[in-house]
């Protein structure tokens, strides 16, 4: 525990010459010069009657050199400087007083003579002087002279001599104050008895010291009081040295000390606040007068510490012990300083009574602190003095864990001095008292963070605060958006945030751009975090507390919003929401399906330009969690069939009646509203959903699905190019889907095919229709063994006997073929249609030939002979070697018909093409596995052709 | 003086006083000079020697009775008129006759003098033992040995304790009290100074002692003011219900006891005055009449 040695200081210095003008700073310099002048030729004649030895002459030339501390005109920065000028002189007389007192240890001696001087000023400094030395050389009458020197300086309540003079008194006596040794220390415990003794006495003189002065004022009592003061000043006189007497007052010197040092500081403190009422001169106007009462002020809270220093010199006694302190000194203190009334000195000392005793004594003494704090004046800043109690104390938790016993009884304290405060300081600002809210949640988190139920009081104190009508300024935001930040970054972890009920309330008060600002924060906690929160009361709870981004109110920026910056704000939060969404998710199917669901809800009333953003993430978070169905439900059919079909443990998710398919509703439902809003991304949705129900085997599903995509497509997408894009999109996906019967795929396969051949732009409809083609002759791309597994599993059907067989025709009953392409491994045919193909093919070839350009054309035709080679390839029997040759003789001929300009028509890629088609089939007639099929493939004349 | 002047041409006359050893001594000034003064009390015996000399020896010198007499009397320039006995002793040393050298050993057993010397303003008590040579052609011879009466008061004066109440109706009311009105010459004077009410913004306040020297003459009555001392109490301006602590130590001021009425004439009073003095200089002041008296006779009274 470190006590500070520093006098706690009030902020705002070297404001004062500012605005002292500047003549005014000239008069005091030179008044200033010439007194120190003064001083220090009294200070010279001083010296050499102390090297002569004469005390009567040196007690003389003292008192003239301090003449110059009477002085009424110096500011109190220049009088200070005066004052260290002449009581460093006085050490000269300080060293003649111990010289003589060694020679005739007659103490009380000097202690009269220096008297005799008649200007009271130097008198009492003189007095304190001899005092000290008197002390110095005869501990035993400490207590005596202690009590006469502060009795005697009540000659001056003059504010300012009078406070430096007590100043002086209590740096001259400051090494003289007896304290506890180190030894008595130890055997302080057997004195406790004592100790109670003599601090049930001594408050009560205290107390009866006060009484007197209500007593003077009511005139009563006179008598008696004037005998008290007789036998006081009686006391004062008989400084001969009565040992009894000393004997009998002495009981514990330590306690002198604390007496004397809280006595001094009162007195102190007193004439300080005076300075603040001084009366200023008649003769000035209104504006000067003003200037004046802040110049004073300010010159005041210059001259704090010579006030602080007492308390300083409180907490470096070691007899300050914490049972001490608590029964002896700072009832005192807080008894003085709520009688004081004055604001500056109720929240200097405050302040400074909490930086300088320990923090361990104020743990012990809050209720106390507490106690004065709602009778301060009203308008001292009570919230800097709680908050900076509460920084102390979390710096020292931080600082000695686990040395704070019942860390729940200070909040306690805390919240109880808190709301008694609010009771009855009205005036306390909105403001301030959320700063303290903060401060007290603050700690609260420090001494027990497990105390959520706290928090939540708090967050509810801050609501009430609030809900008085007035609007919240900039600042208050500010503090709440501190307060909501301040558990957030504490705990980061959403899931302890969510059981904070009155968090989302303390957010509804702020206005729109502010709770946006705070629910985004919270999100990115968790996104930086990567929190996982799984239980839906939790999930909905947050979105409760967030509820700002994904709703609207009545504060929120309409649509049509303009600024490019709210814009882009809004984009960032519902990108954020985005990417939040995959942190709700549980273990649990049934919770993460409910997780989703609450989201749904949630999101389904967050209008348009919010669902556009935040559905997509939504329909694939379902999908994973569908996908994730999926497995487990396949995992678990492989046990059933493992165990012999034991129905024991069959199954959670049948229980709850959730499965794969439950889930593909639920996406289904939520992109209803989509399909209008944003009708492309809707449709890849779909096909996305389409391929994962498909995995899942539900073909009816997935068939809804393909239908739904085919179904924006037809009444949302007018474009030309996005319709051509989106018909790729469908019949690629389609061509993957494994789940249909056939009678359905062809069934999609002819819509797909249908809407192939009414784009718009021929080129468009020439591939469209060659992707199409690819429908009707789909294979399972997959190395045979999976492939056949995987088929095997969907539809359970085995052909054994086809097994070898090359080609089968599937026709209407839902086959699996397999069959070995002569260059490569066998694969699984899921779909023939020949007829269709070579439709496809052959209408392809048709739309094409219409084309003007034949540089198009040409590259066309290239492409379906690619299609056509693939075909041939698989050795399915779809395309056999005639209709190439017919195609190669095709393509030959439009290039003879534009024999003359064909260089020019042909662009480098197109050449290289089908420069390269033309490789390929030469390589593939010399291969050996392929050799045999490509045979009749007659490629002379294009061989021909390009040795031309 | 003449007597000085007398003597030298004429005769030399020297007085001494004797059992004076161990006697406490009062430094007085006399024509500027300073002069040592043996200390008698009331009721002491006063031995002494006297010796004529005569200087001229051709010429005889006839006188008509050679006398010594010891007095305390009360002068003062006031009155010129009257330096009043107020003890007075006479011895005869001798009938008429011629001067010649001679020696006497005089003694005033168990003299009684009840005042004690002063040295006043305008006025002064003085004891001495004279010696007159008298003459009935020329001037009497005389020459005079001064010494000082310092008597203890064996009764202390009745002391009752001073309550002094300044007040201006809604301004100002300030009361002092101080637990006796009788001290000793090197008294302290405690006492506290009580604030009621100040509206009027003080500065300072001193506290004086005030010496007065009172002389009845036939018809006028002539008072002399004396500030013995000023001492400052207080510095600023107090607060309502403040009270003031008042120490102030009488020893090394030039003061004597209090005396009333000697020979129904002279007094010497002192009185405790108080001085506010507001921002304007402006004074207010009230005061009391304080008495002193003698607890010790100091082995050298040096003012």
């Amino acid at each position: 525990m470190s006590r500070k040695d520093k006098t706690p200081k009030i902020s705002q210095k070297n404001q004062e010459q500012k605005k002292t003008p500047t003549t005014q700073v000239g008069e005091q310099t030179q008044l200033l010069d010439s007194l120190k002048a003064a001083a220090r030729r009294s200070g010279f004649y001083l010296q050499r009657s102390v090297q002569e030895g004469k005390l009567s002459d040196s007690i003389k030339q003292a008192g003239e050199m301090l003449n110059g501390l009477r002085s009424s005109s110096l500011s109190p920065k220049n009088y200070y400087d005066l004052y260290l000028f002449v009581s460093d002189e006085l050490r000269y007389f300080g060293l003649l007083l111990r010289e003589s007192i060694k020679k005739e240890p007659i103490a009380s001696i000097i202690y009269r003579d220096v008297q005799f001087t008649s200007r009271i000023i130097p008198r009492l400094y003189l007095l304190i002087t001899a005092g000290a030395v008197v002390i110095e050389n005869n501990p035993k009458k400490t207590r005596e002279i202690l009590l006469d020197l502060l009795e005697m300086c009540k000659g001056v309540p003059h504010p300012t001599r009078g406070l430096f003079l007590r100043h002086y008194l209590s740096q001259m006596t400051k090494d003289l104050l007896p304290d506890i040794s180190e030894s008595e220390k130890g055997s302080k415990n057997g004195n406790e008895k004592e100790i109670e003794k003599e601090i049930e006495k001594e408050p009560k003189n205290q107390k009866s010291n006060e009484n007197e002065n209500k007593n003077e004022k009511k005139n009563e009592n006179k008598n008696v009081k004037i005998k008290k003061e007789e036998s006081k000043t009686e006391n004062n006189k008989n400084l001969q040295g009565n040992e009894n007497e000393d004997k009998k007052n002495n009981v514990l010197p330590w306690m002198i000390s604390i007496n004397f040092t809280i006595q001094n500081l009162i007195e102190m403190n007193k004439l300080w606040i005076r300075i603040q009422h001084q009366k200023l001169p008649g003769n000035i106007s209104k504006l000067e007068r003003v200037s004046s009462r802040i110049k004073l002020t300010e010159e005041r809270k210059d001259l704090c510490s010579l006030v602080g220093t007492n308390l300083v010199r409180l907490s470096q006694l070691d007899s300050v012990t914490l049972e001490v302190y608590k029964e002896r000194v700072l009832p005192i203190l807080l008894e003085q300083i709520e009688q004081c009334g004055d604001k500056i000195a109720q929240s200097y000392l405050t302040e400074a009574i909490i930086l300088v005793f320990p923090d361990e004594y104020h743990i012990h003494t809050l209720p106390d602190l507490f106690s004065i704090l709602p009778n301060l004046h009203q308008e001292v800043n009570i919230k800097n003095i709680i908050i900076l109690l509460i920084e102390r104390l979390i710096n020292f938790a931080n600082n000695n864990p686990k040395s704070i016993e019942n860390t729940f009884l200070i909040t306690q304290i805390f919240s109880k001095g808190i709301s008694s405060i609010t009771r009855k300081r009205t005036s306390l600002p909105r403001i301030h008292l959320l700063s303290i809210l903060n401060g007290l949640m603050k700690l609260s988190l420090c001494l027990h963070p497990q105390r959520i139920d706290f928090i939540n009081h708090m967050l509810s104190s801050c609501v009430k605060s609030i809900a008085i009508q007035k609007k919240l300024t900039k600042d208050e935001i500010n503090e709440i958006l501190s307060i909501l930040s301040t558990p957030l970054d504490f705990y980061n972890d959403l899931n302890i945030l969510v059981q904070l009920e009155n968090y989302s309330m303390l957010i509804d008060t702020l206005p729109n751009e502010n709770r946006r600002i705070i629910s985004l924060k919270f999100l990115e906690n968790g996104l930086n975090t990567l929190t996982i929160v799984s239980s839906p009361k939790k999930v909905s709870k947050l979105l409760e507390i967030t509820k700002v981004l994904f709703l609207d109110s009545k504060d929120s920026i309409s649509e049509n919003e303009e600024d490019e910056n709210l814009k882009s704000l809004f984009f960032r939060e519902q990108y954020t929401v985005c990417r939040f969404i995959h942190l709700l998710r549980s273990e649990n199917i049934a919770k993460s399906f409910k997780i989703l669901q609450i989201i749904a809800d949630t999101f389904s009333s967050g209008g348009t330009r919010r669902i556009k953003i935040t559905i997509p993430p939504l329909v694939f978070s379902a999908l994973q969690l569908a996908n994730g169905i999926r497995q487990l439900e396949k995992e678990k059919k492989k046990i059933l069939n493992n165990n012999n079909k034991e129905n024991k443990d069959h199954d959670n998710l049948e229980d709850i009646g959730l499965s794969a398919k439950k889930i593909f509703e639920f996406i289904h439902k939520i992109m209803t509203s989509l399909t209008k809003l944003l009708p492309l991304k809707s449709l890849k949705l779909f096909l996305q959903c389409a391929l994962a129900s498909d995995k899942c085997n539900f073909e009816p599903i997935a068939y809804e699905f393909m239908t739904k995509a085919i179904l924006v497509y037809n009444d949302h997408l007018k474009d030309p190019k996005t319709q051509y894009q989106m018909i790729n999109y469908i019949s690629s996906t389609l061509q993957t889907l494994r789940a249909f019967h056939p009678d359905n795929y062809s069934l999609l396969c002819n819509q797909c095919g249908g809407y192939s051949a009414k784009l718009n732009i021929a080129p468009h409809q020439v591939r469209a229709i060659v992707t199409c083609s690819y429908l009707f002759l789909s294979i399972i791309k997959q190395p045979l063994n999976i492939a056949y597994k995987e088929i095997k599993e969907k539809i359970e059907i085995q052909d054994e006997k086809n097994k070898n067989k090359k080609i089968v025709k599937v026709e209407k009953v839902k086959k699996i073929i397999e069959y070995k392409r002569p260059s490569n491994e066998p694969v699984l045919l899921y779909f023939i249609d020949v007829k269709r193909l070579l439709g496809c093919i052959s209408r392809a070839i048709r739309v094409a030939g219409s084309l003007m350009e034949p540089s198009l054309l040409f590259e066309l035709l290239i492409e379906i002979l690619n299609t056509c080679l693939y075909f041939f390839e698989l050795d399915s029997g779809a395309v056999n070697s005639s209709f190439i040759n017919t195609l190669l003789d095709l393509i030959l001929q439009k290039k003879s018909e534009n024999e003359s300009n064909w260089k020019q028509l042909l662009t480098k890629p197109i050449y290289n093409f089908y420069y390269l088609t033309f490789k390929h089939i030469k390589l593939c007639k010399k291969n050996k596995e392929t050799k045999r099929l490509f045979k009749p493939i007659k490629i002379e004349k294009i061989l021909k052709d390009f040795l031309k | 003086m003449s007597s000085f002047f007398s003597s030298k041409g004429v005769c030399t006359i020297g007085i001494e006083l004797t059992n004076v050893q161990d006697r406490s001594i009062k430094v007085v000034k006399r024509n500027k000079k300073k002069k040592n003064l043996y200390v008698f009390s009331s009721k002491d015996t006063i031995d002494g020697v006297v010796e004529i000399r005569a200087t001229k020896k051709r010429k005889k010198l006839e006188h008509t009775g050679i006398e010594l007499k010891l007095c305390g009397v009360l002068e003062s320039s006031l009155d010129s008129s009257a330096n009043i006995d107020l003890v007075s002793s006479v011895k005869k040393l001798s009938t008429a006759g011629t001067l010649s050298d001679r020696k006497w050993q005089f003694s005033f057993p168990e003299f009684n003098m009840p005042q004690e010397s002063y040295d006043g303003i305008n006025t002064s008590i003085r004891y001495y033992v004279k010696v007159i040579i008298k003459r009935n052609y020329a001037i009497n011879i005389k020459q005079e040995k001064e010494f000082c009466v310092r008597n203890l008061d064996t009764k202390i004066p009745k002391s009752v304790p001073i309550k002094m109440e300044v007040g201006i109706e809604d301004f100002l009311h300030i009361d002092f009290t101080f637990p006796k009105s009788a001290y000793h010459l090197n008294d302290v004077i405690l006492g506290r100074i009580n604030y009621y009410l100040a509206k009027i913004n003080l500065k300072h306040m001193q506290i004086a002692i005030i010496k007065r020297e009172i002389y009845r003459a036939s018809e006028e009555t002539f008072t002399e003011k004396q500030t013995m001392c000023t001492f400052e109490v207080m510095d600023g301006a107090p607060v309502k219900g403040e009270s003031i602590p008042v120490r102030f130590f009488l020893e090394n001021l030039n003061i004597t006891p209090t005396c009333r009425k000697i020979a129904k004439r002279f007094s010497v009073r002192y009185y405790l005055t108080l001085f506010l003095i507001d921002e304007r200089e402006k004074r207010y002041f009230k005061q009391n009449e304080i008495i002193f008296y003698r607890k010790n006779i100091p082995k050298i009274e040096e003012k």
